[in-house]
């Protein structure tokens, strides 16, 4: 049980001994009476429940179904309740919804809204990416499109301005109207089943002291254990408000970033010098995923589907991690073991992962049924130099073709040194066959999994030598 | 028509106008209220254990410990629970044999997820603790063939010389309504009201009356708002048998709502069919018979409306062409969840084998699909049941051709070919039949001058309230603001269908008409010796009513008839049904890599008939073609020994903004002679002939002579298809 603080429709709520997975979803419906959040699939992937989540950082959309109340300390709260004016004047969104006739059974409707005024506050005008993590059954999604579209030039209404400012937080926020709230646990803290550690230091101490606890960072997979699997989770960590790890530094030749930084934000940092990375980023799942997911997550989860790390491993990504006062760092493709097996002692923690991003030639290629936000079934990047025409290096690493994330080491090897060509690309790709033995799963079969990872080298040669090769660009 | 209505119709144009919805207003601002949404300070919370184990023998079912469990009210297997009458089914088809709902499994499961046990609880939480700790033990047994079904359509042809041939296997899919199914059931006096998430309350009122031995008077069903329903929500489903049996037992207010995994592993599917068919051709290009065979899965159950798909299928060939057919279409239970009605309900089926036949027919004679299907449509209209009741196809065709730019595109094709583009353009003429049968309207003059519109159509979206509102101040000059209208409550209409197979406007509307038609002329006989003229000089407006130069306001004319008021009721039964067409083309690239498809365009010409609020179909259109490019190219259930594999919306692929292409609609109405206001439905077009064209614009990318393909179109398939490896 924990205590928190935050604002909720602009009015201050402090909630005592609150169980540490209990979702905002649940507590806005079932406790504070809110109905206008719905619950379309429980998971993060409908965006029924979407909601806005204000922090110094500015308006987030967020699925309110796999968020932990704790994960909301000190921060503002919008539900779709709470987004007309005192007067019920409507959100200059909600207008628009309804003169382009966004809405049929209206299910899905307020989560629509609520992303949208998201994506209006912050001047957003990518709206098919914004909107990717709703679904829709009724409308086709152009209508919405076009409403999104035609609210883009209104002003933020003021009465959400407040919202928007920083001064808001500093002032209001942070400390709910109250005292600061001491974090629970903590070295000298007696043991408890909640820890909201505000260092790595503290997290630290505390993690080793409960190495089987669950630490919670975005609760993108671990909302589920809890809504889908009906697990007990016990001792938990919220590392929300540890400042340290939400950190990205650029070294000038690598880019350190904290295990707490969210997909997006690391999408956002790595677009100028990595694009293609940041394309799979995007790709990776919805913005509200991708507005509470980590790279620490994604990473620690080991998932060999998890599309951050076969990109992390082709920029040679090293691993941080960190138990107690230990640290130790590694080759991140050492980091995966086995399926899901992971070389993550008891209390060790992911602290950073850090990369060169100054690798022109990495091009990261997706495949999976839906090209947006699905399941990979094959993830496959690339990061080759070439010195006077011939390969000098080659790292080359797959997501969906393994019990883990895994380089390609006999491809590599069967390009290293030879020239840049057709033959050498032709040569890896037959060299590759003897690299990984893939599943057939519903999802793709083994020989389609082999065939396209073996494409996709062939695409990348195609892509370096500057044809196109995205599959949208075939249109006229 | 009468003098007065048309009169009126002179005055108001209300009909044809994109009028914001009125139910918009609610729904924006999050006030919508669906069943899950309403709360009573006793409520408890019912939930389901589902076998997960697939079809077996049950040899243990424990509920002592789970029974104990803290805040556990009540705990239901088969043995407690004594349903008065077997579930409803619709028998459809001549001597189909059925397969009634088993609420709980009794001796033996029937499909993994089916129900075993009802745990009702003081909260969700509890409810499901519980659940788990209910102690089951099925041994794995083939689950027997509990009803088969055939029937016959046409006449009996004899063997073809030559045919063309196409074989076509539709893979399962989910309805997928936005809102999982819910219910609410509360005691009320010696009966309950139930809130019900439902396409067809008044049915649904039948069904549980009949399970739960209660007279109609004793239960009251409510549709509040429906978060989508798309025929998942047509008939009556276990869980809301439990639910109403638990309050009446019980005597307190019982909720169920599904969770996403409830309505994957137990929520009806759709589709599942495969057909084979033949088409025998001249060589002018003209089709002088088709044989086609339907095979249908039914899950392990019937839920009402299960032969609905299998009897659409057979009826509606040969769809928009004059062609002698054979069809027959066979239904039998299988290990899975029940497959029912699902947006299209077979007649994407019979459209999808038609179109290609329609193709290969063309490819073997060389001559351009348009023309191939110019040289087949039909002229012969409302010639016999089951053919279209309006439609101009070589009208659809041509305008098609014209909009597209239809013969430089297929110029274009070939050159992009040329440069090794994998591209296609795929053709579908589609009908859509639009319902038969009843359905009931009542307007009532109200104390305050307004007007109550209460339709037994229901409503999940479409914008009901708005379309019947437009229709009604249509016929009586009025201003749509002074009406309202109301739907979903068996109390105030005890008698109706609800929305199905596209038929709320053309039958419903049609019943609304005929009310506000009434009305007026009841208020002409009425008005006539008040106002000093003859009753067909009474004109009516949104004022009052007026005529030899005086005039009466409606609430003066209301407060004038006091006990005796102004209502109508009309019980409108459809002398014959609507048939919606349409044509589409579909353009197409596949990379040749990787084989992920692309749709780059769709143009599609529509006959809905007369449009009452054209902002409302093209929202039934574009959702339609949302589902049908959905089921063309990636949904699917897939089941492996017995259990599903596709549970979460991880797994099961539905289309998101980014998936829709360019969708270009234009329409062309021909008034239907079925109804007098010469409407035809329009829900379920999208889901019919959108995935006829997509898989006729892949069929026409691929090489020739490439094998009929299974839905969806994946890309793995297509990659297979073009690397001539299909398996």
């Amino acid at each position: 049980m924990t205590d928190i603080a935050f604002h909720l429709n602009g009015t201050p709520v402090w909630l005592s001994d609150v169980a540490p997975t209990q979702t905002l979803l649940d507590w806005l419906r079932e406790t504070r009476g809110l109905k206008g959040t719905k619950e379309g699939c429980n998971e993060g992937d409908c965006g029924a429940c979407t909601v806005i989540v204000t922090d110094q950082n500015g308006p987030k959309a967020l699925n309110a179904c796999i968020l932990f109340l704790p994960q909301l300390h000190g921060k503002a709260i919008r539900t779709v309740d709470g987004l007309t004016a005192p007067d019920g004047t409507p959100h200059p969104v909600q207008e628009a919804m309804v003169s382009h006739h966004g809405s049929q059974c209206g299910f899905c409707t307020p989560g629509f809204v609520m992303s949208m005024v998201a994506a209006h506050t912050t001047g957003r005008k990518d709206h098919d990416t914004a909107l990717a993590g709703n679904l829709c059954r009724c409308t086709g999604y152009a209508p919405i499109i076009r409403a999104a579209k035609a609210a883009e030039t209104a002003p933020v209404p003021d009465w959400l301005k407040a919202e928007t400012d920083p001064a808001f937080f500093s002032a209001q926020i942070s400390s709910g109207g109250k005292g600061a709230i001491a974090p629970a646990g903590g070295a000298d803290s007696p043991p408890s089943p909640v820890c909201r550690p505000t260092t790595t230091d503290d997290l630290a101490t505390w993690y080793a002291a409960n190495p089987n606890a669950t630490l919670i960072a975005g609760a993108t997979d671990v909302g589920l254990w809890v809504t889908k699997q009906l697990r007990d989770l016990a001792p938990v960590a919220f590392l929300g408000g540890i400042a340290e790890l939400k950190t990205i530094h650029d070294s000038g030749a690598r880019l350190h970033v904290g295990a707490g930084v969210t997909i997006n934000q690391l999408m956002e940092a790595v677009a100028p010098s990595l694009p293609s990375f940041a394309e799979l980023l995007r790709r990776y799942a919805s913005d509200q995923i991708r507005n509470a997911a980590t790279i620490g997550g994604n990473i620690a989860n080991g998932s060999p589907i998890g599309d951050g790390p076969p990109a992390l491993i082709a920029l040679g990504a090293r691993l941080h991690l960190r138990r107690g006062a230990d640290r130790r760092d590694m080759a991140l493709e050492d980091f995966f073991l086995d399926y899901r097996k992971q070389d993550r002692l008891p209390g060790e923690f992911v602290e950073a992962v850090s990369f060169s991003h100054t690798a022109p030639a990495l091009r990261c290629y997706k495949l999976s049924k839906r090209f947006d936000q699905d399941i990979s079934a094959v993830c496959g990047c690339f990061n080759v130099t070439l010195e006077n025409g011939s390969v000098q290096s080659a790292r080359i690493a797959f997501g969906g073709m393994a019990g883990t994330p895994k380089r390609a080491a006999k491809a590599e090897a069967a390009m290293l040194g030879k020239p840049w060509s057709m033959e050498t690309i032709i040569a890896a790709r037959s060299a590759m066959q003897g690299d990984f033995t893939p599943l057939s799963d519903m999802r793709a079969s083994a020989a389609y999994r082999t065939e396209t990872a073996g494409n996709m080298l062939i695409r990348y040669f195609h892509d370096l030598s500057g044809l196109p090769v995205n599959v949208l660009e075939v249109t006229p | 028509m009468d003098g007065s209505v048309r009169n009126a119709l002179q005055n108001s144009s209300w009909m044809g106008r994109a009028m914001p919805r009125r139910e918009d207003d609610r729904l924006l601002r999050g006030q919508g209220v669906f069943v899950d949404d309403l709360q009573a300070p006793d409520c408890v919370f019912l939930e389901v254990l589902r076998s997960p184990y697939p079809a077996g023998r049950i040899t243990a079912l424990d509920v002592t410990e789970a029974s104990g469990m803290d805040g556990v009210i009540a705990i239901y297997t088969a043995a407690d629970i004594t349903p008065q009458a077997d579930s409803a089914v619709n028998a459809l088809l001549p001597g189909a044999e059925l397969a009634a709902m088993e609420p709980l499994a009794r001796t033996h499961v029937r499909a993994a997820g089916q129900a075993v046990a009802a745990i009702i609880a003081t909260s969700r939480d509890r409810a499901r603790d519980a659940a788990e700790a209910i102690w089951l033990e099925v041994e794995g047994e083939p689950a027997p063939t509990r009803a088969r079904t055939q029937a016959h359509w046409g006449q009996t042809l004899p063997a073809f010389d030559n045919p063309v041939r196409a074989s076509i296997a539709h893979a399962l899919v989910a309805p997928f309504a936005m809102e999982p199914r819910a219910v609410f059931a509360m005691p009320e006096g010696t009966g309950l009201t139930v809130w019900l998430s439902t396409q067809t309350p008044q049915r649904g009122r039948d069904d549980l009356c009949a399970m739960l031995g209660l007279d109609r008077d004793q239960l009251r069903v409510i549709a509040p708002d429906v978060g989508g329903a798309f025929g998942g929500k047509a008939s009556l489903m276990p869980e809301d048998y439990l639910t109403a049996f638990a309050a009446l037992t019980l005597q307190r207010p019982v909720k169920w709502a599904a969770t996403r995994s409830d309505e994957f592993l137990a929520a009806t599917q759709g589709r599942g069919a495969s057909s084979h068919a033949e088409m025998a051709v001249d060589a002018t290009g003209r089709a002088t018979g088709l044989r086609a065979e339907f095979t249908f899965p039914l899950g392990h159950w019937m839920p009402y409306s299960a032969l609905a798909p299998v009897r659409n299928a057979g009826r509606i060939l040969p769809g928009p062409y004059t062609i002698p057919c054979d069809v027959t279409a066979a239904a039998e239970t299988t290990e899975g969840a029940a497959v029912n009605i699902y947006r299209g309900a077979g007649r994407p089926e019979a459209a999808m084998i038609l179109e290609r036949l329609m193709d290969r027919a063309a490819q073997r004679l060389g001559i351009d699909p348009m023309d191939m299907r110019r040289r087949n449509v039909t002229t012969r209209l409302a010639a016999q049941p089951d053919t279209p009741c309006s439609g101009d196809f070589p009208g659809l065709l041509d305008r098609l051709e014209q909009e597209t730019g239809y013969r430089a595109l297929r110029a274009a094709q070939s050159q992009r070919r040329a440069q090794g583009v994998v591209c296609g353009l795929g053709l579908a003429l589609y009908v859509e039949p639009c319902g038969q049968g009843l359905e009931t309207a009542s307007l009532r003059l109200c104390e305050d001058g307004r007007f109550l519109a209460i339709t037994g159509s229901s409503a999940q979206g479409q914008g009901r309230e708005t379309a019947m509102a437009q229709i009604v101040a249509q016929a009586l000059n009025l201003h749509p603001q002074q009406i309202t209208v109301s739907h979903g409550d068996t109390a105030l209409a005890p008698e109706g269908i609800g929305a199905l197979a596209s038929r709320s406007t053309a039958i419903g509307g049609a019943a609304m008409w005929r009310a506000a038609s009434g009305l007026l002329d009841r208020a002409a006989t009425l008005c006539a010796p008040l106002l000093g003229c003859a009753p067909a000089d009474v004109v009516t407006s949104a004022e009052g009513v007026c005529g030899g130069g005086n005039s009466l306001g409606w609430a003066d004319l209301a407060a004038h008839l006091g006990a005796d008021p102004l209502v109508v009721h009309i019980r409108h039964e459809a002398a014959a049904e609507a048939w919606a067409s349409g044509a589409i083309l579909a353009e197409v690239v596949i990379d040749p890599e990787t084989g992920v498809l692309t749709i780059e365009r769709m143009t599609w010409v529509d006959d809905a008939g007369i449009v009452i609020n054209p902002v409302l179909v093209q929202g039934q259109l574009l959702g339609g073609a949302a589902q049908g490019i959905g089921a063309a190219t990636m949904e699917r259930m897939v089941y492996a020994d017995g259990q599903l594999q596709t549970g979460s919306l991880m797994d099961y692929a539905l289309p998101r903004a980014t998936d829709m292409p360019p969708i270009h609609l234009f329409s062309q109405p021909t008034p239907s002679p079925a109804n007098p206001l010469g409407v035809k439905g329009v829900g379920e077009a999208g889901c019919i002939g959108i995935p006829a064209a997509i898989l006729n614009a892949v069929m026409d990318a691929l090489p020739q002579g490439t094998p009929d393909l299974t839905l969806p179109l994946t890309s793995e398939k297509l990659w297979r298809a073009l690397t001539g490896s299909l398996q």
